[in-house]
């Protein structure tokens, strides 16, 4: 290509500044925001493989304890009678540092002679020389050395934690120095201590978590299968960790498509600042067709311009999105840990396949934004001017036609909601085939807007009032898009927002059928009630009815199931919200002959009530029936819910998690707090929480898991608003022209502001107008469609006219936001410099 | 009645000094109609801008029937733009988003005049430019010469003291800037409006009272 039109186009660009800077601001957020979500979700990914790769080490199979753990004599036996020496028992535990708090830790008992063949990485704990009070001290924990600087200890330090609800203090013995990086990274934040302190620990008695073993063959895998006691499982060890990362895909694959959300308006602005380019160097490109410039190297001039805008644009997003990953690792290790299960990521680890990945993505999202405007100017004929006016008239000649193509693809989106297609995929593309289609109607629906608009404000502003609607209308192809890019941010925002709303909403109401009871007894972390406490809570004076809750988790044989066990105060279709189900057959039957399971389980199991469940349970296994579905939005991973009584027919498992009571009429509810406190006494640390506070303790976790969603609105928020900026920046300068004559005769500064800035509010307020539908119909999607098949859950849709209202009022104010430099420059320019300039 | 005296201006181009105007001085007198002409750069349009408080002068005085405009502020000097000047210039310059009428009725109501009246007066104009069928069309829908006839109204319909026109005919073709000519010329000539025109032509020129050549201001 030529060196003078390259040249030519360089000094364009130089001229701009602005348009040129906004426009590269705009494709590196959008890739900023790619880059850190896949990196922050790469690195939860590698933090977590790592982490059982260190803790499962050479293992190639686990058994599972079920529901009464597994008992430690079974181990002895496995290892010394039958000669699986290379086997290793775990029991494991959470538990906070006072120094450290709301971080969890993660507590691994080991038996540090069992190790040595089994993972190496403890195996030299045996070889070291403080063995003996390692096992010997219940409070001897090793830690990484790492982990040991960043709290500020040293080995012989005491370490004081919070378990079983109550303080306590344990004891560095060592500190841990693995060769391998990846290593450190696996065990950062546990805490590794022998098995029996452990126990004794978390009060697990002589019962193990699970026993982790290296067996070379089918006949030994068989031979530990037939010496499992009823409720365990033997599993690979690869498909546990499997089955543990499949659980967060759902949430990952969400964050990904809202980081490409953010993308897509980037692209957006890429697209408008190549159109810019095109229509303002209409004459030029003209005069080039002109004198024998052919139509290919238009082509190739505009795309290369796009290409370099956007990898200059992406450079710098990566290493905006570098930073922001930081950030955003905290934000989905903290979901992760809120929703799924315990994971320290504490390090971004740089992928060079998503860092290469995310430099050829701005650029060709730029290249392929900018096709447009590349092709339209190849068509512009070989004649030195062009006016705007013609232009306009093409424009909007090609209305119709976007119009069509708009609504071809919202019917498309439907089509794919409507298909009975399943999985995320579609859903995803229906809601990006509805946001693109929704755009492309923009120009249309704007160009009508201001008809009205025109009309109102000129019987308030006059003539500049109706020139200001006029304006909007007749730079259509400019204005357009500069509208369509703030509609789709500003519909985000309406779109997540109304989605975290309804799941809030739905939540709470969840929470008030759930919380039946006035005060709820338990402690905190994975530990249970003194069953003896809670026999004489139950009792208390005071009392009028009582339920007792406990968490476990049961094997079907292929997977662990999360299982509830209550103990109810109210019938259980009273208790819980039946989604599915016949009321009267779960108020006779669910007391000792079956099973309730929650819309998620059923949604991932595909399970409906006639089926039946197969569990293991140290009788055998046994088939359960599902008596209904219930509403539930404890877990996305979905529970089987049971009762006590049925489950105390198969385990022998008096373990109780928490108690709630309900106040007899007349008690007060500091008066039961009080009695609760003399009986507990000094027998157990427990936590009391009345169902208030229950119910305001559960919201904030569910405030917390949606922080990055926040974070993430945000950020495509202000992407559209550099977009606007850019566009209405871009347009207003191009309007010098006018601005200088309406300055000749006679506008004053002031005026001439109000005018730019009337402007500029009208496309602002009609972004917002229009992003009001494609914001609920968002909604609709995200809440009836992807959460549903993401999760599992199904929410009412809400939409709340306040955040309609936030959001209509946020694109006005950006539009006046974006008019300020345009109407500061137009009322400072000397009318005369700007008529010479533009007259040339 | 104009006096100028002592006008310097200077342009900075590519970081040198490129002087216009310098130590300029004249008289035009009321209803007089002046011809500038001279070759490009000389300084024809700047002048203009000068006269109409558009653009400052590094030094020097330009006093419009008393008024120094050189020395109004930016809010004064767009007033005075408003009530007293009208403005035909070589590109017409019509407001895109405005139709005929309303890019008349512009000055009108920027100067708060009775709106009804405003329309009469601006109806009365296009009958006299030759326009009465086009006041509900836009700028884009006119020729060359309709959009200079109506940029004539508009710098008319105020009834300013003077009219400044840069090159009104230098975009059309010689009949259509006959026509234009002639229009504006009749129209000076019946109001008594002081007028100044930029031109390159002597034709043009010399239908004007007076040829001011700014190639060799000595010699006004």
């Amino acid at each position: 290509m030529s060196r003078l039109l390259q040249r030519a186009g360089w000094r364009y660009f130089r001229a701009r500044p602005w348009q040129l800077g906004l426009s590269l601001l705009g494709v590196a957020l959008g890739v900023a925001v790619v880059v850190a979500v896949d990196l922050a979700n790469q690195s939860a990914g590698r933090a977590f493989a790592l982490s059982s790769e260190a803790l499962t080490g050479e293992t190639t199979h686990q058994v599972l304890a079920g529901p009464s753990g597994l008992p430690a004599d079974w181990y002895v036996a496995l290892r010394r009678d039958h000669g699986f020496r290379q086997s290793a028992p775990v029991v494991e535990g959470t538990l906070e540092s006072t120094l450290e708090p709301g971080r969890s830790l993660r507590v691994v008992g080991i038996d540090p002679l069992a190790e040595a063949g089994v993972r190496p990485i403890f195996g030299g704990l045996a070889t070291g020389g403080g063995l003996g009070e390692f096992m010997a001290d219940p409070d001897a924990v090793w830690m990484l050395a790492e982990d040991l600087a960043r709290l500020g200890l040293a080995v012989e330090d005491p370490l004081p934690v919070t378990v079983q609800g109550a303080e306590r203090e344990l004891r560095v013995a060592g500190a841990l120095r693995p060769e391998s990086a990846m290593d450190v990274e696996g065990l950062r934040d546990v805490l590794i201590m022998d098995v029996a302190a452990a126990q004794e620990l978390f009060e697990r008695g002589d019962r193990l978590d699970r026993v982790d073993l290296i067996l070379r063959d089918a006949a030994e895998r068989d031979a530990v299968e037939a010496l499992l006691p009823g409720d365990a499982q033997l599993l690979p060890s690869d498909q546990r960790r499997d089955t543990l990362a499949d659980m967060t895909r759902a949430f990952r694959l969400n964050l990904t498509a809202f980081s490409l959300l953010a993308l897509l308006v980037g692209a957006f602005l890429i697209y408008n600042t190549m159109t810019f380019s095109v229509v303002q160097r209409r004459p030029l490109i003209g005069q080039w067709r002109a004198i024998g410039v052919g139509r290919h190297q238009i082509m190739r001039l505009i795309l290369g311009e796009a290409a370099l805008i956007g990898l200059a644009g992406t450079i710098v997003g990566v290493l905006l999105g570098i930073g922001l990953a930081h950030l955003m690792l905290d934000l989905v290790s903290r979901t992760i840990n809120d929703l799924y299960f315990v994971l320290s990521v504490r390090s971004v680890n740089l992928s060079p396949v998503s860092l290469i990945l995310a430099l050829l993505l701005g650029p060709v999202v730029s290249v392929l934004a900018a096709a447009v405007p590349a092709l339209e100017a190849t068509r512009i004929p070989p004649r030195a001017v062009l006016s705007d006016s013609h232009a306009e008239g093409a424009a909007r000649r090609g209305m119709p036609r976007l119009l069509i193509t708009g609504l071809v693809l919202l019917a498309g989106s439907g089509g794919l909601l409507l298909l009975p297609l399943g999985g995320l995929l579609p859903a995803f593309a229906a809601l990006f085939l509805l946001i693109l289609g929704a755009a492309l109607l923009v120009p249309a629906l704007l160009s009508w807007m201001m008809r009205p608009a025109g009309w109102l404000c000129g019987r308030l502003f006059g003539l500049p009032g109706r020139m200001a609607a006029r304006g909007v209308r007749i730079g259509l192809s400019r204005t357009g898009i500069a509208a369509a890019a703030l509609m789709v941010a500003v519909s985000a925002i309406i779109g997540v927002g109304s989605m975290v709303d309804s799941f809030r909403v739905t939540f709470a109401d969840w929470l008030d059928v759930t919380l039946q009871s006035d005060l709820y007894v338990s402690v905190p972390g994975d530990s249970h009630l003194h069953p003896e406490l809670v026999r004489d809570l139950r009792v208390l004076t005071g009392v009028a009815g009582s339920s007792t809750a406990f968490q476990t988790r049961a094997s079907d044989g292929e997977q662990r199931h999360r299982l509830r066990v209550f103990e109810l105060d109210a019938t259980p279709d009273r208790a819980f919200s039946l989604l599915q189900g016949d009321a009267e057959t779960v108020r006779t039957r669910f007391a000792d002959d079956g099973l309730l399971i929650t819309e998620p389980f059923a949604n991932r199991q595909d399970l409906q009530p006639g089926d039946s469940i197969a569990l293991r349970t140290p009788a055998g296994v046994r088939e359960l029936d599902v008596l209904g579905v219930v509403q539930d939005y404890g877990s996305s991973e979905g529970a089987v819910i049971m009762a006590r009584g049925l489950y105390s027919r198969y385990w022998d498992d008096e373990r109780i998690g928490s108690v709630g009571l309900r106040r007899a009429d007349g008690v007060s509810a500091e008066a039961l707090e009080q009695a609760v406190r003399e009986t507990v006494g000094d027998r157990q640390a427990v936590r009391l929480q009345s169902s208030e506070a229950v119910r305001e303790l559960s919201l904030q976790v569910f405030d917390r898991t949606f922080t990055i969603t926040h974070v993430l609105r945000l950020l495509a928020t202000l992407v559209a608003v550099v977009g606007i900026l850019s566009a209405l920046t871009a347009l207003g300068l191009e309007r010098a022209r006018e601005h200088a004559v309406l300055r000749a005769i006679g506008l004053t500064p002031a005026q001439l502001w109000r005018l730019v800035t009337l402007q500029n509010g009208l496309i602002g307020l009609a972004a917002g107008l229009l992003a009001v539908p494609l914001g609920i119909a968002m909604s609709a999607i995200l809440t009836q469609v992807i959460n549903q098949r993401s999760f599992g859950w199904s929410l009412s849709l809400q939409v709340s006219p306040a955040l309609l209202l936030e959001a209509v009022l946020l694109a006005l104010l950006a539009g006046l936001l974006a008019g300020l430099y345009p109407a500061w420059r137009a009322s400072r320019q000397s009318p005369a410099m700007a008529l010479r300039e533009e007259n040339g | 009645m104009i006096r100028i005296s002592g006008l310097c201006k200077a342009y900075l181009e590519g970081g040198r000094e490129r002087r216009v105007l310098h130590d300029f001085c004249a008289t035009v007198a009321a209803g007089e109609r002046l011809a500038l002409v001279g070759r490009s750069g000389c300084g024809k349009s700047t002048l203009l801008n000068l006269m109409s408080g558009m653009d400052r002068p590094d030094a020097g005085s330009i006093h419009v029937d008393g008024i120094d405009v050189a020395s109004l502020g930016e809010r004064e000097a767009t007033l005075f733009r408003r009530r007293h000047i009208g403005f035909v210039f070589q590109f017409f310059n019509l407001v895109p988003t405005l139709t005929v009428l309303e890019n008349l009725l512009l000055p009108l109501e920027l100067n708060g005049f009775d709106r009804h009246r405003g329309h009469q007066d601006a109806r009365e104009l296009l009958d006299a430019v030759g326009l009465p069928d086009r006041e509900n069309s836009f700028p884009d829908r006119l020729s060359g010469g309709e959009q200079q006839r109506v940029a004539i109204a508009r710098a008319l319909i105020h009834r300013p003291r003077l009219l400044l026109a840069d090159e009104p005919t230098g975009t059309l073709d010689a009949t259509t800037g006959d026509q234009v000519l002639a229009l504006l010329d009749a129209v000076s000539r019946e109001r008594q409006l002081t007028t100044i025109l930029v031109t390159h032509s002597t034709e043009v020129a010399a239908r004007m009272d007076r040829v001011l050549d700014l190639s060799h201001p000595e010699g006004v």
